[in-house]
C-alpha cells in the first residue's frame, strides 16, 4: 500500500516535469533535466538518535529565467528516507514525500566551477512506519505510527561543473505529527495521556551530487 | 512506475541499512504523560483507602488501612503518614471535621474520634460488647448516635447511644424491644429520623420515626413495604430519601410521613448525598446519577474519566459542584458538578508496580 501512494506520488512529480520539459518546448525557454542524491541527517540530537542519517533523492526541471538564464526556478520532487534498524528483521522508516520548487541563480564562476545559491520551499508528507523483512519473504509494512504534513524551507549551495554538481543546504522543517488512534487509545488504557500531535524538529543539513543536462 | 519505486528504495535502504542503528524510535520522542502520580501506589499497594474527604478546591484528606494522606493538588503532591488502622471491622461516621470510628475491642467497644482526618486520635471506652453496633451519626455541632442492636431472651432490641464531646462518654440514649434497627440520621442536635422495623415484621417494611427532642421520644411517622436493608438520606428538614442496594428508592417531601417511589437509576444505590439546596447525588454499583430537583427527578452522569468508569464505595461531595468518589483502590474528582472527571488515584500498571 505504501509503495503504492509512494508511486502515485511520484508519478504525479513525473507528468509535472513532463509537462514542464513540452512547455519548453513550445516556447523555447532553456530548460535543464535535473536529479540529484545525497545523504541528511538531522540537527536535533534527540531525533538524530533514532536516525542517525537518511538519504534524499530529487528529480526536477530547472528553468533558466531572466538575467540570461541565470536565475533558474526548478519544479521538483523528491524523497527522504530515514532507517532505524530496530532488530535483525523490523526497520523503523521514516518517508518523507516532497513536492515544490527551488530558485537558484549563477552568481559567479571560478575556472569551471559555478556557483548557484539556492532557496527551496517544498510540501512535504511524512509517515513513520515500521518495514518487516523475514530473509525471502517479500518485506510488509505496519500502519503508520506517526503521520502529518507541512512546509519546509531549504537554503544552500551549489557548486557546478559541466553536468555534474555537488551541493549543501539546510532544511528548516517542523512538521506537526498526529500519533495514531489506537496508540492513543491504547495508551490511555494504560493510563497515559498522549498528545493528538506534536510539532518535530526535523531541520536537516544535507549534502548531494547532481546531474543538470538539457535533454 | 512501482517496479521503479520498489527499486529505488530496496537501494536506499542497502545504503542507509549500513549506518543507521539508532537508538529508540521516534515515537519515544511522541509526547505523553501518566494520568496519575505513580507515587500515589503506598495508598493502594498493600493498602486500601479508607475514608476520604474534600476540603474544597482539589484538597483531599483521609486515611487508608496504614496511614493518613493529604494532599493539595489532587495527588500531584501529597503527604502520608504511617498509622495503621486498627482493624477493618467496626462502624464509621463523619461530620462537622469529627470522625468517629466505633470498633469491637473484645467484651466491649472501643469509640476513635478524631478531629484532622485521621492523622490523630482519641479514644475512649464505648457500648458493652452485647450490643451489636450498626451506625456512627455525626451531626453539625459534634454530637455522636451510635445505633446498635441486642439479642436478649429471643428479644430483638434497638439500642441508641448518644456521646456528647469532650467527655466522650457513650450514653445509653433510647431503647426498644422487639424491634430490628436499620439506620439513623440526624439534621442537628434535635432532629433525627430512624429506620427500624418490627421483630416479627415482614423483611420488606421499614417503619419511619423521628425525634424532635435529640432522641428521647420518637414516634412512627410512616412505612414503606419494599425495601429491605435500607440506608437514609436527609436533605433538609422535610425531604429525605430511603434506599437500598437493591435499587429501591423513596423519596418523602414531608418528613417522613408518606413516600413517592422515584427511580435513581438502573444498578444498586451505594449512597445518596445532599449537597445543595436542591441537588443530590447518588452513588450507584455503577456510574453516578443527580438530582438538581431535591430527588424527585434523576439523570444518570456522564461518569468516566480518562476511558475509567467511576466506580467506588463512597464519595463526599463539598458543594454543589465539587466532589469525590472513592474506593478502596481508587478516587475520582469532579469540579463542575459531574460533568466532567478527573482521576487522583486509580491502580494502573505502572502504579502497581
Amino acid at each position: 500500500m505504501r509503495v503504492r501512494k509512494l508511486g502515485k506520488k511520484t508519478g504525479w512529480i513525473g507528468i509535472l516535469l513532463l509537462t514542464a520539459l513540452r512547455l519548453n518546448a513550445q516556447q523555447e525557454v532553456p530548460v535543464y533535466l535535473e536529479g540529484e542524491f545525497g545523504v541528511d541527517r538531522f540537527g536535533d540530537a534527540s531525533i538524530r538518535s533514532v536516525f542517525p542519517a537518511g538519504a534524499v533523492i530529487r528529480l526536477g526541471a530547472a528553468f533558466a529565467l531572466a538575467d540570461q538564464g541565470r536565475l533558474r526556478l526548478r519544479p521538483q520532487g523528491g524523497v527522504k528516507y530515514f532507517g532505524n534498524k530496530i532488530d535483525e528483521e523490523i526497520t523503523e522508516q521514516l518517508l518523507v514525500i516532497k513536492a515544490g520548487v527551488q530558485a537558484s541563480y549563477d552568481v559567479f564562476f571560478i575556472g569551471q566551477a559555478t556557483f548557484f545559491p539556492y532557496l527551496g520551499i517544498d510540501y512535504n508528507w511524512v509517515s513513520n512506519f515500521d518495514m518487516e523483512n523475514y530473509g525471502e519473504e517479500d518485506a510488509t509494512y505496519s500502519e503508520n505510527y506517526l503521520r502529518g504534513s507541512d512546509m519546509s524551507q531549504e537554503i544552500g549551495l551549489r557548486v557546478q561543473i559541466r553536468e555534474w554538481y555537488v551541493k549543501a543546504g539546510y532544511e528548516l522543517f517542523r512538521p506537526r505529527l498526529r500519533a495514531r488512534r489506537s496508540i492513543i487509545e491504547d495508551d490511555l488504557a494504560g493510563g497515559y495521556l498522549t498528545a493528538p500531535s506534536h510539532a518535530f524538529r526535523f531541520n536537516t543539513l544535507n549534502i548531494s551530487i547532481g546531474f543538470s543536462i538539457q535533454p | 512506475m512501482m517496479h521503479v519505486c520498489k527499486k529505488i528504495k530496496v537501494v536506499l535502504v542497502s545504503l542507509l541499512l549500513l549506518g543507521c542503528d539508532g537508538e529508540g524510535t521516534l515515537l519515544d520522542l511522541y509526547p505523553f504523560e501518566p494520568i496519575v502520580n505513580a507515587e500515589t501506589r503506598v495508598l493502594i499497594q498493600d493498602n486500601q483507602l479508607m475514608y476520604a474527604r474534600l476540603h474544597g478546591r482539589l484538597h483531599i484528606d483521609g486515611t487508608t488501612e496504614k496511614g493518613w494522606f493529604s494532599t493539595l493538588d489532587n495527588f500531584q503532591s501529597f503527604d502520608f503518614g504511617n498509622q495503621p488502622w486498627p482493624t477493618a471491622q467496626g462502624v464509621l461516621g463523619f461530620a462537622d471535621g469529627l470522625l468517629v470510628h466505633a470498633i469491637p475491642n473484645g467484651a466491649t467497644w472501643l469509640l476513635r474520634f478524631s478531629e484532622d482526618d485521621g492523622k490523630t486520635w482519641e479514644t475512649s471506652e464505648g457500648p458493652g460488647a452485647a450490643v451489636s453496633l450498626m451506625q456512627v451519626a455525626v451531626t453539625a455541632n459534634q454530637t455522636v448516635w451510635l445505633l446498635g442492636a441486642q439479642e436478649i431472651g429471643g428479644n430483638s432490641r434497638l439500642l441508641l447511644y448518644r456521646i456528647d464531646l469532650p467527655d466522650k462518654r457513650a450514653e445509653l440514649w433510647y431503647t426498644k424491644d422487639n424491634t430490628t434497627p436499620l439506620a439513623i440520621g440526624f439534621l442537628d442536635r434535635e432532629n433525627g429520623w430512624l429506620l427500624y422495623r418490627g421483630q416479627y415484621e415482614a423483611a420488606e417494611g421499614v417503619r419511619i420515626g423521628t425525634t424532635a427532642d435529640g432522641g428521647r421520644e420518637w414516634t412512627e411517622r410512616g412505612a414503606i413495604s419494599s425495601v429491605t436493608s435500607p440506608s437514609l438520606t436527609l436533605v433538609d428538614a422535610n425531604r429525605l430519601l430511603v434506599y437500598d442496594r437493591a435499587g429501591w428508592a423513596f423519596l418523602s417531601s414531608d418528613g417522613g410521613t408518606s413516600f413517592e417511589e422515584v427511580t435513581i437509576g438502573t444498578g444498586g444505590i451505594i449512597s445518596c448525598q445532599a449537597a445543595g439546596e436542591n441537588v443530590i447525588y447518588a452513588l450507584l454499583d455503577q456510574g453516578v446519577a443527580k438530582s438538581s430537583d431535591g430527588g424527585k427527578s434523576w439523570s444518570p452522569l456522564e461518569a468516566r474519566a480518562h476511558g475509567v468508569s467511576i466506580t467506588g464505595t463512597a464519595m463526599d461531595f463539598y458543594n454543589e459542584q465539587r466532589g469525590i468518589v472513592y474506593g478502596p483502590d481508587r478516587l475520582f474528582i469532579t469540579v463542575d458538578g459531574g460533568k466532567s472527571w478527573g482521576i487522583g488515584v486509580y491502580p494502573y500498571d505502572y502504579v502497581l508496580e
